[in-house]
């Protein structure tokens, strides 16, 4: 009896001590997936140059990027991501004006693709995993240099 | 003398539950995606399935992006503790155009009821 009295007391008190840190302490733990990765099985059935776009097609479905390569070929990006994130943030009132606080977060998000490469004949190049903002920015035709306005002074 | 305390926990526990579901487009009409043949003129796929969500010019070829996006959130906060999981996914179809704007290729992926509400520890894919 004595120790479910005991009992109860401690979680009472550790109950009211969560209600009064409420203000200044949380803690979080998100999740956060968008769309999910291409089946292994699916990506081994595609060859670099025998596959051609109808059966990268057929095998992964619709991509979610497709952009132009510089020469004229295609590519196109299978894309997902996963990201998990435990954060904590503490905030104490020091005095009237002053508040003191301290945030962590700790989250690895990332966005991979398998990225498929065609020639201008849409054949199969190369099938390429990595993060999709690299690769695209390593295969993305590169802008023109802006056209300079004419020197009305010359 | 447990019974008074088991409400009062419930409702503090429970205080801070929700789930919510956004959408972005319409969900795409399989059946009439699936109909449209090989060499159908893009202005013809225009009246069938209106306007796509994105055109990107592939030299003098283009492919067109259809796309319907089911976003589902659920968060359990418990007095200091947040919890929240998103789960978004899509379904998309790109129909890909000749130089003579013809249908020469189109691919379809349809995972947007597969979106899940759920905890952040929870399998989302069932494995």
């Amino acid at each position: 009896m004595g120790t479910e009295r005991g009992l109860l007391s401690r979680a009472c008190g550790l109950l009211l001590a969560a209600l009064l840190a409420s203000g200044c302490l949380s803690l979080r733990w998100r999740r956060s997936t968008t769309d999910r990765p291409p089946e292994s099985e699916r990506l081994a059935a595609l060859v670099p140059g025998v596959s051609d776009l109808d059966a990268c097609l057929h095998e992964l479905g619709a991509p979610n990027e497709v952009w132009e390569l510089p020469g004229g070929g295609t590519a196109l990006a299978w894309a997902w991501s996963k990201s998990r994130s435990l954060g904590a943030s503490v905030s104490i009132p020091l005095a009237e004006h002053a508040n003191a606080s301290f945030d962590y977060d700790r989250a690895d998000a990332t966005r991979e693709a398998y990225v498929a490469f065609f020639d201008r004949s849409l054949v199969l190049r190369e099938l390429r995993r990595g993060r999709l903002a690299d690769l695209r920015a390593a295969t993305s035709p590169s802008l023109p240099e802006p056209l300079l306005e004419p020197d009305a002074e010359q | 003398m447990k019974t008074p305390w088991i409400p009062v926990l419930l409702c503090l526990l429970v205080s801070g539950c929700f789930v919510s579901r956004s959408t972005r487009n319409p969900a795409l009409a399989q059946q009439a995606i699936a109909d449209l043949p090989r060499g159908t003129d893009a202005q013809q796929v225009l009246d069938v399935l209106g306007a796509p969500s994105q055109v990107v010019q592939l030299g003098l070829r283009s492919a067109w992006l259809y796309e319907h996006v089911n976003h589902k959130r659920a968060g359990f906060t418990a007095i200091v503790v947040t919890l929240l999981n998103e789960d978004l996914r899509s379904d998309r179809v790109w129909l890909f155009f000749d130089e003579q704007g013809k249908l020469a290729h189109a691919g379809g992926s349809f995972d947007a009821d597969g979106a899940k509400w759920a905890m952040p520890w929870q399998d989302l894919d069932g494995n």
